[in-house]
């Protein structure tokens, strides 16, 4: 078993196979060695965070290890499993974090779904449902953001 | 979003979204613009938006229809990374840029012995990096609105 402590000092004990999906902790773990049982601590994550993702990583615990990337398949956001998005079902500031938890400790997966989810979520929509939806605030002035509505028009949703 | 993520993390997730469209988000504020305005998004975007080309496919692409519409910066990460290998383009008579001028980063194409634009409605001046192009044997940008003078470096074309 694996010890972790979170920046708001919250201990959770979880197993190797667990531990090892990210690959900041399994770096730590080797350089380590086995005998060490202080915990490690994550001062960028806090309990709550670390708590969720504790929770995705024990749901993929027993994955197969990923197909190798296949070249003449594009990568697209559409392919999330129902079990994922059921879990991304978050408030927005906890998936954030999530996303930022996931890129320090090296998850692709989880990071990767992060990202796919925020994607999905603008696809389709207008900028200014976008701002709206993320508290975007637009700091162009109308000029400037009209040129740049000008120059982007061939790609607007018509 | 635009200010609890770092820059790459914003690319990434903007990434997902295809090149045909990603860029109508640019005016959403001046960080997504400058994150979506560079090469560094160019790349990791059109990695996971394109298919690697057929090798010899001198025909324009869904992607080559975008090229000139893009931000100069993706731009010229295309003419690098997909165009340049290729010794010729036949794009005569496509639809691909209508209205829209020549961009400079043509001149990246160093390989090419043969670009056809012809029936294109190319717009404004060529770009002066076309002759840069010393490889360049066959050059067909006829019927186009193209409004320019043939320069004296031309003469760089011509062995």
């Amino acid at each position: 078993m694996v010890k972790i402590t979170s920046s708001d000092n919250q201990e959770f004990t979880i197993s190797k196979e667990i531990a090892n999906q990210s690959v900041l902790i399994k770096n730590m773990l080797e350089d380590v060695g086995e005998s060490d049982d202080q915990p490690i601590p994550l001062p960028n994550v806090s309990g709550a965070i670390l708590q969720k993702v504790i929770e995705y990583a024990t749901m993929h615990k027993d994955d197969p290890p990923p197909a190798p990337e296949d070249e003449t398949k594009l990568k697209t956001s559409e392919d999330i499993e129902e079990r994922d998005k059921e879990f991304m079902q978050l408030d927005q500031g906890t998936m954030f974090e999530i996303i930022l938890a996931a890129n320090y400790l090296d998850m692709k997966n989880l990071l990767d779904l992060g990202c796919k989810t925020v994607a999905n979520m603008i696809k389709g929509k207008s900028v200014e449902e976008v701002r709206k939806l993320f508290n975007i605030v637009n700091d162009f002035t109308p000029e400037e953001e009209e040129q740049i509505r000008k120059e982007n028009e061939w790609c607007e949703d018509r | 979003m635009d200010k609890g993520l770092p820059t790459e993390l914003l690319q990434e997730i903007f990434s997902y979204i295809p090149l045909s469209k990603v860029f109508q988000y640019t005016r959403l504020c001046k960080r997504i613009h400058s994150c979506l305005n560079s090469s560094d998004f160019a790349r990791i975007s059109l990695q996971r938006t394109t298919l690697p080309r057929r090798m010899n496919s001198v025909c324009e692409t869904a992607e080559d229809k975008l090229w000139l519409y893009w931000p100069r910066e993706c731009q010229k990460v295309y003419a690098i990374d997909i165009l340049a290998p290729l010794d010729s383009l036949d794009w005569n008579g496509g639809s691909i840029m209508s209205g829209k001028p020549m961009p400079p980063s043509i001149g990246l194409l160093i390989q090419l012995k043969e670009l056809r634009m012809a029936q294109n409605c190319l717009f404004g001046p060529i770009p002066d990096e076309l002759w840069e192009l010393a490889q360049l044997l066959t050059l067909d940008l006829s019927f186009n609105r193209l409004n320019c003078t043939i320069s004296n470096e031309i003469q760089n074309l011509m062995h």
